[in-house]
């Protein structure tokens, strides 16, 4: 692979190759306009051009393919760099568009089931996981690895471990003081059972007994720092408490593991509300509104958050266009006229 | 494990041509008088453009240095497409294999040979009326391409070659993401 610029033999006079008097001047190497030209452009051999062409063809269907191909790399690794920010609703939509071009991708499926449990969708991130059961995990990304790990742990923390107390349970649920019982018993029995912990938080709740629904869901939180439904759980009850202080900091700690959590956002609006964080709450709801615009409940605390900042038009505006909803909550819309009118205060 | 080069060269011979096709190309541009040029042939050198010494040095700098230019973007053209669905989805087609060897190939006889750093050495840094900010740029381009030659024997020109078809193109998804 070379190239050389030697002085080929050069007749006396004149152009080199048609001996032409009119060569041109400044050149080491004698030759007319015409023929230098002509020279310039040696003829590429007919072989490599058909060769040319037919890489021409191969390459034309490949670039045909190449917006979505591009389109689902870029949406791929922008969906990674999403969830290492903890910005799972972002991060699903990049998945999602990515499983299109690549249905059988591992990757992007299972980082999905992280973004599906970090959403709240924990019944797609269990369909999900079923899905992937028999693929390999790509044993090169530990974090991920371990991240599925803990979901699979939890997403089967779910349901109560023993089936039959679970089946005792079912049958007895209309009895709240039998199925306490029976429930408590199990939990002194069985106390690394986390799902039976949450549903006798639940069942506390229900009594009214926030106390001991706080601390059941707080020891699973301190047993399970991702279990979700926990947390939930436990700032049902410290709002009940009206330890909103608290509520404020679980809330926050909830939103630092997925920031685009609607549910998070719409919980953490309701501690900041009620610590007359006005300012903040509707900042948090609009970061909520931003990620699901048309989602009844952000629509719902939008307009509590828009009436505690005097922002009364917009407030009403919304109510407006929840009660032309025909999927909204009648008792819901009825509650939220009373807050926007005064007649009931939300922040008691 | 030692290849000897024409071998190498006609596993890669597309490369060869497309090294040989760029040299040719600037001739072309710079309407520089070709008398001679084989793609490819088993034997040293693999591939040859003989054309005539050229007026303006900084022509005999492109015409040296156009395979690295042409080389490397035809390889990253080539290779783009395919190297999405082979090394980010694992999930290629025999096209795609195609594409990514002919990327390989070409990308990998970028490198200006050590006789066009002799060319480029005799026009550039002995020439007559070259400007010396040209002679300077010579020098370390010289230099790189000998590098270069000495790195093909720790397979450097595989190395670029795969760095240009297989790794840039994830690098660039990665840089819009």
């Amino acid at each position: 692979m070379e190239e050389y610029n030697d002085i080929p033999y050069q007749h006396s006079n004149g152009c080199s190759r048609c001996n032409s008097p009119e060569y041109e001047p400044g050149y080491p190497f004698r030759l007319c306009k015409a023929c230098r030209k002509k020279l310039s452009r040696y003829p590429v051999k007919k072989e490599i051009i058909w060769a040319a062409i037919g890489i021409g063809v191969i390459l034309i269907v490949s670039i045909f393919r190449l917006p979505g191909y591009f389109k689902a790399g870029v949406g791929y690794m922008k969906g990674k760099k999403l969830a290492e920010e903890h910005k799972y609703v972002s991060a699903e939509k990049c998945f999602k568009a990515t499983l299109k071009e690549f249905p059988d991708h591992t990757g992007a499926m299972l980082n999905l089931i992280i973004a599906s449990y970090f959403n709240e969708n924990e019944a797609q991130a269990d369909s999900l996981l079923a899905l992937a059961g028999g693929k390999t995990i790509p044993s090169d990304d530990e974090d991920l690895q371990a991240m599925l790990n803990i979901i699979n742990e939890h997403l089967s923390q779910s349901d109560i471990q023993d089936t039959l107390v679970a089946r005792m349970l079912a049958d007895i649920a209309e009895d709240t003081a039998a199925y306490r019982a029976k429930l408590d018993s199990y939990v002194v029995a069985a106390p690394y059972d986390l799902a039976a912990k949450t549903a006798l938080a639940y069942t506390y709740a229900e009594l009214k007994n926030y106390t001991l629904a706080d601390s059941l869901s707080a020891q699973v939180i301190h047993e399970a720092p991702l279990l979700r439904a926990a947390y939930y759980e436990r700032l049902s009850a410290l709002r009940d408490l009206k330890r909103y202080k608290e509520g404020l900091q679980l809330a926050e700690d909830l939103l630092s593991q997925n920031t685009e959590s609607i549910q998070a956002l719409m919980t953490l609006t309701s501690f900041q509300l009620r610590l007359n964080m006005d300012k903040q709450a509707l900042i948090t709801i609009k970061q909520a509104a931003a990620l699901a615009p048309e989602d009844n409940s952000v629509l719902f605390m939008t307009a509590l958050a828009c009436h505690y900042n005097h922002q009364q038009n917009e407030s009403d505006r919304i109510l407006t266009k929840l009660r032309n909803r025909p999927d909204a909550d009648t008792g819901s819309i009825a509650l939220l006229q009373n807050f926007i009118t005064d007649k009931v205060s939300y922040k008691n | 494990m030692f290849i000897p080069g024409p071998f190498l060269a006609l596993v890669t011979f597309p490369g060869v041509i497309v090294h040989e096709f760029a040299h040719q190309l600037f001739c072309r541009i710079f309407g520089v008088a070709i008398f001679e040029v084989k793609y490819f042939q088993m034997a040293n050198p693999v591939g040859y453009v003989k054309h005539e010494p050229v007026r303006n040095p900084v022509h005999q700098l492109l015409i040296g240095t156009g395979p690295f230019i042409i080389n490397t973007l035809i390889a990253l053209l080539i290779a783009f497409p395919a190297a999405i669905p082979v090394f980010m989805f694992s999930e290629g087609t025999i096209l795609d294999y195609l594409l990514l060897y002919l990327g390989l190939s070409i990308g990998m006889h970028a490198f200006p040979s050590t006789g066009d750093a002799n060319v480029l050495w005799q026009t550039l840094w002995h020439g007559e009326q070259v400007p010396i900010w040209l002679k300077i740029i010579t020098v370390p381009i010289v230099g790189l391409i000998y590098l270069g030659a000495i790195g093909s024997f720790f397979w450097l020109d595989l190395i670029y070659g795969m760095g240009v078809a297989f790794g840039l193109p994830i690098l660039i998804v990665k840089f819009f993401a």
